[in-house]
């Protein structure tokens, strides 16, 4: 079973946008970078205003720096699996989201940084307008007509817990609990899994 | 931690949990973080980040140094997204390569 793990935080139109793999790529026009599994972390999370930006040991190129992120990288997903197998259906793609409105970023009601304000809102905006996309594409209304894509986002009050708010992790469950439990969600999961058992079934 | 370290959903909640408190439990005050803003300072410290990954993956038994990459062709292919500066001179000097030998 293969399986992307996905994290985002980056982009900014004069920066370049980077994939940190865990396997060789052998698409001539990207490259392998040599990092420390610590480095891969920290370069993803160095989400402005939260962590310095990261500076590789071994090549010495810096991630994220003064950069919010591509939240949703369904396309980069399909790009690098069609790379890696050309040719090949894909059977399954499952998006989990970080909440509709999605992450605050920072308590900014008090100091009034309505830049940053600006930017999650942009972001969280982004997400959700990448799965629409998606959704519009081709590929996008094959694979939501054929049961083979499925996203999942809590689309109810979670905007209210800011990145840095772990402690909420509870309610965070209460507000997933209930989004999963409509019945709505709740054929969505049931698709999903038989989705993904059909997959190790086969032996894909 | 799904993905590398082949980690348990439940499992990852726990370390999530553990992490958090030790990266973001010394949340700084407002009055903190308009100093560190205006400083151009970032509000936590990466190094509490670094150190509570290095534990982690100490704690499983893998060395802290341990690289990203698994081998060529890992059964479970991760990745990570993020931005540099840097590509865009290494794509422009292949493009530059490919220039010349065409």
């Amino acid at each position: 079973m293969f399986r992307f793990v996905c994290t985002t935080r980056n982009i900014r139109p004069s920066l370049h946008n980077v994939l940190l793999r865990s396997y060789t790529t052998w698409s001539p026009t990207e490259e392998n970078y040599v990092c420390h599994i610590w480095e891969a972390a920290r370069a993803t999370s160095a989400a402005p205003l939260f962590f310095e930006p990261l500076t590789l040991r071994s090549s010495g190129a810096t991630f994220g720096d003064g950069a919010l992120g591509l939240n949703n990288p369904i396309f980069e997903v399909l790009h690098e699996a069609d790379i890696l197998w050309p040719n090949t259906t894909i059977r399954s793609v499952l998006s989990i989201g970080t909440g509709l409105t999605d992450v605050k970023g920072l308590d900014t009601s008090q100091h009034k940084m309505w830049d940053v304000l600006k930017t999650c809102v942009d972001l969280s905006m982004n997400a959700n307008k990448q799965a629409e996309n998606f959704a519009k594409t081709k590929i996008g209304r094959e694979m939501f007509g054929n049961r083979t894509y499925f996203r999942f986002d809590v689309d109810r009050n979670i905007e209210t817990i800011s990145l840095e708010e772990w402690e909420k992790l509870d309610e965070i469950d209460g507000l997933t609990e209930a989004y999963l439990g409509r019945p709505d969600k709740e054929k969505d999961l049931l698709d999903c899994a038989r989705s993904l058992c059909n997959r190790i079934a086969s032996g894909c | 931690m799904l993905g590398r370290l082949r980690m348990t959903i439940p499992e990852c909640i726990e370390i999530f949990k553990h992490i958090s408190k030790s990266v973001f439990g010394e949340n700084p005050g407002t009055f903190r973080r308009l100093a560190k803003q205006i400083a151009g300072r970032p509000f936590f410290n990466a190094q509490a980040l670094e150190k509570a990954i290095k534990e982690l993956l100490t704690a499983r038994g893998i060395d802290s140094d341990t690289l990203f990459k698994e081998s060529n062709d890992p059964k479970c292919k991760v990745w990570v997204y993020s931005c540099s500066l840097l590509p865009l001179l290494l794509i422009g000097l292949v493009a530059l390569m490919i220039g010349i030998v065409d």
